[in-house]
């Protein structure tokens, strides 16, 4: 069959991008879902869709954005579809219990992070998530993540600042303690 | 080196919060940057990021069975709407109950067409000017896509059951229709309206 080799170059390509991205993608579907379950399954689901895009794909130099870009129709729609409300207004869910035999000073110390952090995401809004969490875990530039969540640049960086302005007021008693 | 973006106006876009060159800035997005750093200690990447699941390549073939499933799909519903087409046809008809039963149910695949249940080839009975099964001739007609048929038609895979069931249908009605002294036009028409909606649930991922 002739397109074989074209299949074949396409599912070394996709390999590649989970070793070389699988732990960032991973990570912003953590974030975004505050939820490892739901993070494990989008993440089988968004190189599902890139493996099944495989013959549509044009290689722009930035795997990342184009695999984030599906991660986060992803995971917004879930978190539509799974709720009446807007992600913003949705509660962080608290991070999950990952290991039993953790010490209790460091399961106390964990679950005040999970306090602050849920206390934080839940004063963003949507888009600021996004925003925040697109630049932290995927490292695009400003321009990229603009063109992913489909809005002008300069309302790219509001949402950057107003995110992290509100973040900084809801940490700073946290700071000042600090 | 980034830049901070302008307290008043917006932010040059290679701004980038947490940047260790920027966090002791003099301005106010020193404190933005020492949000950024503390919300995104909070976030521990390493935690969001542990052991992403293992993923490979679907295999072929359950590409394949996805296809098979959704031609399989969309073989019950052709065949389903051109039965219906028919029964329909042979209502207006007046053909025997017998008759519309047998071509109602979609024919079981082990059945060609020339192996069909006697009832289909018995002169019909009770019925204004008799009726004939299709003759073999008839039968072995291949469908043709219309004129101006796009290239969807012809990007079908034709499963040869498929086609002779279409083909038997297709020439029922053709034939049932000589007693209605049908326009052959119109007759192409329904056909190929009916082959449409097929397309359409086909494409539709029925």
């Amino acid at each position: 069959m002739t397109g074989l080799p074209e299949d074949q170059r396409a599912d070394e390509r996709i390999r590649q991008w989970v070793e070389t991205h699988g732990k960032a993608l991973r990570g912003y579907l953590w974030a975004i879902t505050g939820s490892h379950h739901d993070a494990d399954e989008l993440f089988q689901e968004v190189f599902h869709r890139a493996w099944r895009n495989r013959n549509q794909y044009t290689e722009q130099g930035r795997p990342l954005a184009y695999l984030l870009r599906i991660a986060d129709r992803l995971a917004i729609d879930r978190s539509r579809k799974h709720s009446a409300q807007t992600m913003g207004e949705q509660p962080w869910r608290a991070l999950e219990p990952r290991d039993d035999g953790e010490p209790p000073w460091e399961k106390l110390e964990r679950q005040e992070s999970a306090r602050q952090l849920e206390v934080a995401m839940n004063e963003l809004t949507e888009i600021q998530r996004r925003v925040l969490l697109l630049k932290y875990y995927g490292d695009l530039t400003f321009a990229e993540i603009a063109e992913l969540i489909d809005c002008p640049l300069n309302t790219a960086l509001s949402h950057a600042r107003r995110g992290l302005q509100r973040l900084r007021s809801n940490l700073a008693p946290t700071q000042d303690s600090t | 080196m980034k830049t901070h973006p302008s307290p008043t106006g917006s932010a040059p876009s290679d701004w980038f919060p947490g940047d260790p060159s920027d966090q002791f800035g003099q301005n106010e997005f020193a404190e933005l940057d020492a949000a950024w750093l503390h919300w995104t200690e909070l976030l521990d990447k390493a935690e969001g990021a542990a052991v992403p699941p293992p993923w490979r390549p679907p295999h072929r073939s359950h590409d394949a069975a996805i296809a098979g499933s959704r031609r399989e799909n969309w073989r019950v519903f052709a065949l389903r709407a051109l039965s219906a087409a028919a029964a329909t046809v042979l209502l207006a008809a007046g053909v025997s109950w017998s008759h519309r039963a047998a071509i109602s149910n979609p024919l079981p695949a082990s059945i060609a067409v020339n192996q069909q249940p006697s009832a289909n080839r018995e002169t019909t009975s009770g019925m204004d000017g008799g009726f004939e099964p299709p003759s073999l001739a008839a039968r072995d007609a291949p469908l043709t896509p219309p004129v101006g048929s796009t290239s969807d038609a012809e990007d079908l895979t034709w499963d040869s059951t498929v086609d002779t069931r279409l083909n038997y249908v297709h020439h029922l009605l053709r034939t049932i229709d000589r007693k209605l002294e049908p326009d052959e036009v119109m007759l192409e028409r329904a056909s190929w309206a009916v082959y449409a909606l097929a397309l359409e649930a086909q494409q539709s991922g029925l």
